[in-house]
């Protein structure tokens, strides 16, 4: 370039005066025998024309590259004329022409780009649309799945929610049922309890068996008291134990009571009988004991019933045998065994005593029972001058009758 | 009279060209001019700025077209005048080139995003699937 710029110069001042003539001949001569170096625009023009884009360039804008095309050629050979300047200014030229030409190849080769990229576009907006089309169905499928899954996950909590508490109630029914149970149960040991005592009451156990009923008492108070805090296990073993010792007590206490009882009925009975006896004209009543054996014992006078040695009832005088057989007839005294025993007075042959005494007893058994006593009941003995009552002047008094109710 | 008719003629053929070369420099002053205007309307199109070189080179040539015609080397000037011209219809190319080049890119980079928003959306679709086919097995 600068050696163009230095020709250039040269060629002014060759123009301006002939008195450089002379050198600027020698430097003419002197350039024109040698090639001057290629200008640099035309080496560009040359690049840029072999390139593809020159080529597609050629393809797109044929006149402009022919145009460039023919103002290469003249820059060549005005290079090779050694007219640079020329050259350059064709080669400037052509530069401009084949840009321009490689400018509306790239704009259609950027139209090009730019349709595929809308047609793709278009594609791919068509497929993004169906897609999402898709994607919208099957996120609706998801939601009403997730909405059913919900809606069973929730009746499926509900249903567990229900049988638990369908299971809890059930559990507190039975809790309740059992409590129940457990309290009848208590209640009805309790009670069991309360009647032995009571009943342990009845034969008088608190005396009798002292210890076990208070020990049984002792437990039906526990009992209450652990039913009153509802532990009813307790309360129940309570009961069993106080009915239990209760059932002892009363076992224990029964055959004293029984028998403390049964002494007292006699006892009563024997007294009514003795009450009711001793109301009877001509009859003296005493009571005594023969062991553990008790004796009513209604005492007739001899005399009363028999003349002198007589051993048969003097007529008129048996009606004294009457209230005693209505006595010995009432129900209460059924049962009583009646013996009936002659006396006499000890003096005199004690070997004829005994027949006297028996055959008035047995007149008197024979009167009683001719007056319906039971003879079953009756037993008739004499005794002779035995178990005097007196002596002296009061010794009449050993001959008498004796009817002895007798009982345990 | 002859004298004064060849007098006429000339004076006018002496005239004439002055007024021709007068004429021309107006023109090739008014086409200078226009090519700068030329140059500053370029300039403010080439939004992509692919052009500054040429506009560089475009602009030296018209300075040196203005230089040609103070020198009165009119015929230099239309040579630089007409290579401006080219250069400028040049220019003007190129910038559209560049701006659909751009325009391409930019759809190129929207098809890219769109590409891309397609295979999220396919992601998302075969997620959707495997969930739907889950929450059935489930049901």
């Amino acid at each position: 370039m600068s050696n163009l710029r230095t020709g250039s110069l040269v060629m002014i001042k060759m123009t301006r005066g002939l008195s450089i003539l002379p050198v600027a001949a020698v430097l003419l001569l002197a350039q024109g025998c040698a090639l001057k170096p290629k200008p640099s625009e035309l080496e560009a023009l040359e690049k840029l024309r072999a390139t593809p884009s020159g080529a597609a360039a050629a393809k797109r804008a044929p006149a402009l590259v022919k145009n460039s095309d023919e103002l290469l050629k003249r820059a060549q050979d005005e290079w090779h004329s050694s007219n640079l300047d020329e050259s350059v200014d064709a080669a400037l030229m052509g530069q401009a022409k084949l840009k321009h030409a490689i400018a509306l190849a790239d704009q259609d080769a950027s139209k090009a780009r730019v349709a595929k990229a809308e047609d793709d576009l278009d594609d791919v907006k068509e497929q993004q649309e169906k897609v999402k089309k898709d994607l919208d169905d099957m996120n609706e499928k998801v939601a009403l799945l997730k909405k059913l899954n919900e809606k069973q996950a929730a009746l499926v909590a509900e249903t567990a929610q229900a049988e638990e508490e369908r299971r809890n109630l059930s559990e507190q029914m039975e809790k309740d049922r059992k409590l129940a149970a457990d309290k009848a149960e208590t209640a009805d040991k309790i009670g069991a309890a309360e009647l032995a005592l009571k009943t342990a009451d009845t034969v008088q156990a608190s005396t009798y068996a002292s210890a076990k009923y208070g020990a049984a008492a002792e437990s039906l108070a526990r009992a209450q008291a652990e039913a009153k805090q509802e532990d009813f296990r307790g309360a129940q073993m309570s009961a069993d134990i106080a009915k239990k010792t209760a059932d002892e007590a009363a076992a224990i206490a029964q055959p004293i009571h029984a028998e403390k009882s049964k002494a007292d009925e006699n006892r009563a009975r024997a007294d009514t009988l003795t009450r009711e006896a001793s109301t009877i004209a001509g009859v003296e009543v005493r009571r005594d004991a023969r062991g553990a054996l008790q004796r009513i014992v209604l005492s007739i006078q001899a005399d009363q019933l028999f003349t002198k040695k007589q051993t048969v009832i003097t007529p008129g005088r048996d009606a004294l045998l009457e209230p005693i057989a209505n006595l010995m007839k009432k129900k209460e005294y059924l049962n009583y065994p009646v013996q009936i025993i002659g006396f006499a007075d000890p003096r005199g042959n004690s070997s004829s005593l005994l027949p006297l005494t028996l055959a008035r007893a047995q007149s008197v058994a024979t009167g009683l029972m001719s007056r319906g006593v039971d003879s079953k009941r009756v037993m008739a003995t004499g005794q002779g001058g035995s178990e005097p009552l007196a002596g002296g002047k009061d010794r009449n008094r050993n001959n008498r009758i004796e009817i002895i109710f007798m009982y345990q | 009279m002859h004298r004064y008719v060849t007098c006429f003629l000339l004076m006018a053929s002496l005239s004439i060209p002055a007024l021709a070369r007068a004429g021309e420099a107006d023109d090739l002053q008014r086409i200078i001019e226009d090519g700068r205007q030329t140059a500053n309307d370029l300039e403010r199109l080439d939004e992509q700025k692919a052009v500054g070189t040429e506009l560089t080179f475009l602009r030296t040539w018209l300075d040196r077209a203005w230089s040609l015609r103070s020198q009165e080397k009119y015929d230099a000037v239309r040579v630089v005048t007409d290579r401006c011209k080219a250069q400028a219809d040049m220019i003007r190319e190129k910038i559209t080139a560049s701006k659909l080049a751009a325009q391409a890119d930019q759809k190129e980079a929207e098809v890219v995003r769109a590409r891309a928003t397609l295979e999220r959306t396919k992601k998302a679709l075969e997620a959707a699937k495997i969930q739907k086919y889950r929450l059935e097995g489930k049901s």
